[in-house]
């Protein structure tokens, strides 16, 4: 569970999509969002199924690990086919089960509108299987970067977001051994009265938020003192690329889209 | 202190707060029926902790760490995918509805008739959002995605509001009596800071 803490969903492999630059991988994901709305028959859903399934190759992504993206929204996504299924009451009767009467045009939204969560949940797990969380990171402070004209604190977040992904796995720690020291002195927080569980979370916060400020102090000192003074000037460890690959994508991205343009009825 | 002194220990502060979001999150508080994540909780706490401005930016940053890959969000799940998913309209929502906490209880004062107040209509605020995005996102109905984004989350939301309100204003008294929010003694300062 720590790992998953770490490095997050990313899988490593070698893959043309994981040596994709992530703002391009961004860019992309960004697009299909916007893109996937256009689809509104069977032809248009079908170039976007073949779109994801290339992607999912070209990946070489272990299929269980897209799988296990779509499990956490599997019942939702149920839950909308159904709704869409009873609800809808166009087109011809294909089935009538007394109480409920389910249309064709139901039967037709319902699969569509879960295979569009589908395909926007596997795209989007394809950019956090195949892209570390620091990547990603990087990744959204150059995009933004052009925000920073407007006053916008790009570099700030990033810094920020790359702190809070330092800091997790330690305050995960620390609120276990918080836990733990309290369950010690007495508190209770899996058995007993509610009143008395609810009350237990106070003793486990205060500790928490006052070691985090401690923490804050000493970073923050630590920062100061090897010359910190904001983003501007500040050179990267970690250097981005923009390949043809990435070009590549986009183009590709941009066709599909033409398709569907020409496509959706 | 300084005002970019202040500002870098506000940020670092934030991220943390981040941080400490997706951990409560992940806790739950076993309440009969319906347990309670710690993560409207922990939302409620930013914003009653660190104001409007630092509040709303570290749940943003939640957000943003949480669709970069880290489990943060709820039942350990992550991605972008959690967000473009039939419920990622509610996690967007947590972004104002933290801004209005905040803002409503610097305007006001952090007592807790008004943090349930400013819960209470952040928790609105937060079902609105998901609604709005169920519907769009799986073209329903109003009435549809009323009846299954907003309606059923109406009373326990108000029970996590209370929660939030009373955690919230406890721990911030705690804080205060401790000296430990300088956040929050200097606000105007730290309004020009950034």
């Amino acid at each position: 569970m720590m790992e998953k803490m770490i490095i997050g969903r990313y899988v490593p492999a070698d893959s043309m999509l994981h040596r994709m630059d992530p703002r391009s991988k961004l860019i992309l994901v960004f697009l299909f969002v916007c893109v996937i709305f256009l689809a509104n028959n069977s032809w248009t859903y079908a170039i976007l199924v073949i779109y994801t399934l290339v992607m999912a190759g070209f990946s070489k992504i272990p299929a269980r690990f897209l799988i296990g993206g779509l499990k956490p929204v599997l019942w939702l996504v149920i839950f909308t086919f159904f709704l869409h299924l009873f609800l809808t009451k166009e087109g011809e009767v294909i089935l009538d089960l007394g109480l409920f009467k389910i249309y064709e045009e139901g039967l037709r939204q319902g699969i569509f509108i879960s295979l569009r969560f589908f395909l926007l949940i596997l795209i989007t797990s394809l950019l956090t299987l195949t892209t570390t969380p620091i990547e990603i990171t990087d990744g959204l402070e150059r995009l933004l970067g052009p925000l920073k004209k407007v006053k916008f604190p790009v570099h700030e977040l990033a810094l920020m977001m790359s702190i809070a992904l330092r800091f997790i796995p330690t305050l995960m720690q620390e609120t276990d051994k918080i836990m733990k020291a309290q369950t010690a002195r007495g508190v209770e927080y899996s058995s007993g009265p509610i009143k008395e569980r609810l009350k237990a979370i106070v003793p486990l916060l205060i500790p928490l938020f006052i070691s985090s400020f401690k923490r804050a102090e000493e970073l923050a000192v630590a920062m100061e003192a090897r010359g910190y003074r904001g983003g501007e000037g500040r050179t990267k460890y970690r250097q981005l690329s923009w390949s043809k690959v990435d070009t590549g994508m986009l183009l590709f991205l941009m066709a599909v889209t033409a398709l569907l343009v020409v496509f959706r009825g | 202190m300084t005002s970019d002194r202040l500002k870098l220990r506000m940020m670092i502060v934030t991220a943390l707060f981040a941080a400490i979001i997706g951990i409560l999150a992940q806790l739950t508080i076993p309440l009969p029926l319906v347990p309670i994540t710690g993560q409207t909780l922990a939302i409620g706490l930013a914003a009653t902790i660190l104001g409007a401005k630092f509040g709303t930016l570290s749940v943003l940053l939640y957000i943003l760490i949480g669709a970069a890959g880290i489990p943060v969000f709820a039942e350990m799940s992550a991605g972008l995918s959690v967000l473009v998913g039939p419920t990622g309209g509610f996690l967007v929502g947590f972004i104002p509805t933290a801004f209005f906490i905040g803002w409503m209880l610097e305007k006001t004062s952090f007592t807790f008739k008004n943090a349930m107040i400013a819960n209470t209509i952040g928790m609105l605020i937060t079902l609105s959002f998901g609604t709005s995005w169920l519907k769009v996102a799986a073209e329903l109905s109003w009435s549809a995605a009323f009846m299954s984004g907003f309606a059923p989350f109406i009373i326990v939301g108000l029970i996590k509001a209370a929660l939030a309100s009373w955690v919230g204003v406890t721990v911030r008294q705690r804080l205060a009596k401790a000296n430990l929010l300088y956040s929050v003694q200097e606000p105007r300062n730290l309004s020009k800071t950034v």
